[in-house]
């Protein structure tokens, strides 16, 4: 049944890459802090359950977008914090021009103002 | 009503932690980083007003199925799950031929009891056939049960090199054992009946059926396993 309030799932899992790469391009960041983020920004828009990130993460560790570190956190628990490698900041910039490409060429049937790329 | 004090959160985050680990595409790593998160999201929900109980049902439910994480983590690295299959195929055959010769044993012993003479060949490949279908059953029972999670949490006690090595080296010894044993059979057989021109083929013939027997075993097995395990990742 089409569901027209839910961002598709496909849509979804092919912005978790983009989307991963944004968000540790501000900065290093672990698991559960990142699904926050995700949360806070797409106001629960964007259906994701939690398990889904980690194997995103750990497909883009093996390409060497991000690098990982087992660290104490404040409160003692040890947790693995992510940032992006060199290539991953390259992968970064590419993949948002990707995605604004596919903006504007929506954009223009919309009546949308472009975006600069 | 107050079950609050019955919840053990120690206790529930052991068997959820013991749920992931059954999973094989799921590393003992991304276990331990799955359980951070259920921990991270607890103080949250809690501020929430949720009950701990609660609190850890919430958390573990938008973590998602550990079926469906592995199958996710399944889909980046289908050689790990290769790598799993190839291990249980060996395994597999091992086990069926060690139980083979004792099977062996006792249709002989049973014929023999009963004097059938001629037609234990026959039994013997029903036997061996039955013994095939029995374990690969009995495989497919244990990576579902409970039972297969405590195997699947000791098959990750070896590294994932390791294992390879051992699944080569037993597939290798098999089949080196199958075809040593057939070898000897037909030089003891030629010898006792002083049949010279006879031990060429005989011998032949024995290493050639031991070989081809060696091969459609797991061949078999991996069939059995393949289509009873799929990549879960069809699903989505």
């Amino acid at each position: 049944m089409y569901k027209p309030f839910m961002i598709a799932k496909d849509l979804v899992a092919a912005s978790s890459r983009p989307l991963i790469l944004s968000l540790l391009a501000e900065g290093e960041s672990y698991g559960y802090a990142l699904i926050q983020r995700v949360r806070e920004l797409s106001h629960g828009e964007m259906k994701w359950t939690d398990g889904m990130l980690y194997p995103v993460l750990h497909r883009l560790e093996k390409e060497g977008l991000i690098e990982s570190e087992w660290r104490s956190a404040e409160s003692g628990r040890e947790r693995k914090y992510y940032r992006l490698s060199q290539d991953g900041r390259r992968a970064f910039k590419a993949e948002k021009q990707q995605w604004l490409r596919v903006h504007n060429t929506l954009g223009k049937l919309w009546k949308l103002n472009p975006v600069s790329i | 009503m107050e079950t609050q004090s019955r919840f053990d959160l120690n206790n529930a985050v052991a068997a959820w932690r013991q749920e992931l680990a059954a999973q094989t595409a799921i590393s003992l790593e991304q276990a331990r980083e799955l359980e951070t998160h259920l921990l991270d999201a607890l103080p949250d929900l809690k501020q929430r007003g949720l009950t701990e109980e609660e609190a850890f049902w919430l958390a573990r439910r938008r973590l998602g199925k550990p079926e469906d994480i592995a199958a996710d983590f399944a889909k980046g690295n289908p050689g790990a799950v290769w790598r799993e299959r190839v291990f249980w195929i060996a395994l597999g055959a091992l086990t069926i031929h060690s139980g083979l010769a004792a099977l062996n044993g006792l249709v002989f012993f049973v014929v023999q009891l009963i004097g059938l003479g001629e037609s234990s060949t026959a039994f013997k490949v029903v036997f061996y056939f039955a013994g095939i279908a029995a374990v690969a059953l009995a495989l497919w029972q244990l990576s579902r049960s409970n039972e297969g999670a405590a195997l699947g949490w000791l098959a990750k006690v070896f590294t994932t090199r390791t294992r390879v090595a051992l699944c080569v080296g037993m597939v290798v010894l098999v089949s080196s054992l199958g075809a040593a044993v057939g070898f000897w059979q037909a030089l003891v057989t030629s010898a006792l009946y002083h049949q010279p021109t006879g031990v060429v083929i005989e011998v032949l013939i024995s290493v050639f059926r031991t070989a081809l027997m060696n091969l459609v075993l797991p061949v078999v097995l991996a069939i059995f396993i393949v289509r009873l395990a799929p990549l879960r990742s069809a699903k989505s």
